[in-house]
């Protein structure tokens, strides 16, 4: 199974580009969705174990399609991107099944960690 | 045969009704002087009723500016501004009554006080008297302005939480590409250094929309002739 494969899940056309552009050049294969319908038809195909959403979605909120995510791909790795933080909101994307949360804007280098990290996860779980 | 309460005589009701009401009333004489008082007057100077009379109308309250002048409420150096003074005059020269000026107060036992005035004129023989009745509103202004305050910030963490959410967006467009391009091994030192300044300026930016959204109080500062939000003063940050 390949894993270096990331899911970037954002209405913003611009932001799945800058994805495309940072992962692709680190030899990841990039998939993006405008919408959480959009992203479950691409990942009931594929299962893509590494997944950036943003929170606030068109249709189906970032919540729901975590916890719907979570369900279908237990082991993926899923980060939450939002333009509007706190502690509150935190709390309730750690109760939808994220791994990780990250304030617009953010840095490509923390995201490229991030996938890294789960990237290395992964493949640690893989050889269980 | 029904035994039936006596009714005591009108000047008892009379004052009873007085002494149980929730505002000050001072009848005062031609001289300012206390002819009556009813309880509530004497409890804000921690008194009797009967101990007021005799005393300057503006002594009898416990007011701070009595002292400045003679004992003689009226004359002292803050008197002619004083609302309280002024309408007494004015109920005295016009024979009318004075209705609900507000009117600020510092009191001797409850310091400053938002004080509602309305006086009527008492014809006693040929002199002028004046009753006045007095209402402190001082709390429910509090509350009122306390509630204002929350309205205000109600509004101001809507606004903010709209705008944070906007602002971030392109934010995350700009500081993306940025990091793209800085990561091209040709760039020229001036492009990196362009670019460099680029990112800084969106950092700030992202710093600020982070004190928005943090927002906890309200205050304002002056920018030119109107009136501004202090973002770093109003977010929790600060």
């Amino acid at each position: 199974m390949d894993l270096k494969k990331i899911l970037v899940v954002d209405d913003q056309d611009a932001i799945c580009q800058i994805f495309q552009l940072a992962f692709t050049s680190r030899g990841y294969e990039v998939h993006t969705a405008e919408s959480g319908e959009a992203a479950l038809e691409i990942l009931a195909r594929d299962p893509i174990h590494l997944i950036f959403l943003d929170i606030n979605l068109p249709g189906m909120n970032g919540l729901d399609l975590c916890r719907t995510i979570r369900k279908n791909i237990p082991m993926a790795n899923i980060f939450a991107l939002t333009g509007y933080g706190s502690l509150f909101q935190l709390s309730h994307c750690r109760e939808a099944g994220f791994d990780d949360y990250f304030k617009k804007p953010a840095r490509i280098t923390d995201l490229v960690t991030a996938a890294q990290d789960g990237l290395n996860r992964l493949k640690r779980w893989q050889r269980l | 045969m029904t035994h039936t309460t006596p009714i005591p005589p009108a000047p008892e009701i009379l004052a009873r009704i007085l002494d149980t009401l929730p505002v000050i009333v001072l009848v005062l004489d031609s001289r300012s002087r206390v002819v009556l008082a009813n309880q509530c007057a004497a409890e804000i100077t921690q008194t009797q009723p009967d101990q007021l009379v005799g005393l300057s109308g503006g002594r009898a309250l416990g007011c701070q500016n009595h002292c400045t002048g003679e004992d003689n409420c009226g004359i002292g150096t803050h008197c002619p501004t004083c609302p309280l003074h002024r309408a007494m005059s004015q109920t005295r020269l016009e024979k009318k009554a004075q209705k609900w000026i507000e009117a600020p107060m510092a009191l001797k036992h409850k310091g400053m006080r938002d004080l509602r005035i309305s006086t009527t004129p008492l014809e006693a023989g040929e002199d002028c008297w004046v009753m006045v009745t007095i209402e402190d509103f001082t709390e429910l202004k509090r509350l009122e302005e306390h509630q204002v305050e929350r309205e205000k910030l109600a509004a101001v963490l809507e606004t903010a939480g709209a705008v944070c959410h906007e602002l971030s967006q392109p934010l995350q467009i700009v500081t993306g590409f940025c990091d793209i391009l800085m990561e091209h091994k040709e760039l020229d030192p001036e492009t990196c250094k362009a670019l460099d300044a680029i990112q800084k300026a969106v950092q700030k930016m992202a710093q600020l929309n982070f004190d928005l959204m943090h927002i906890t109080g309200y205050k304002t500062k002056a920018y030119l002739s109107a009136t501004i939000i202090d973002i770093e003063k109003s977010s929790a940050g600060s």
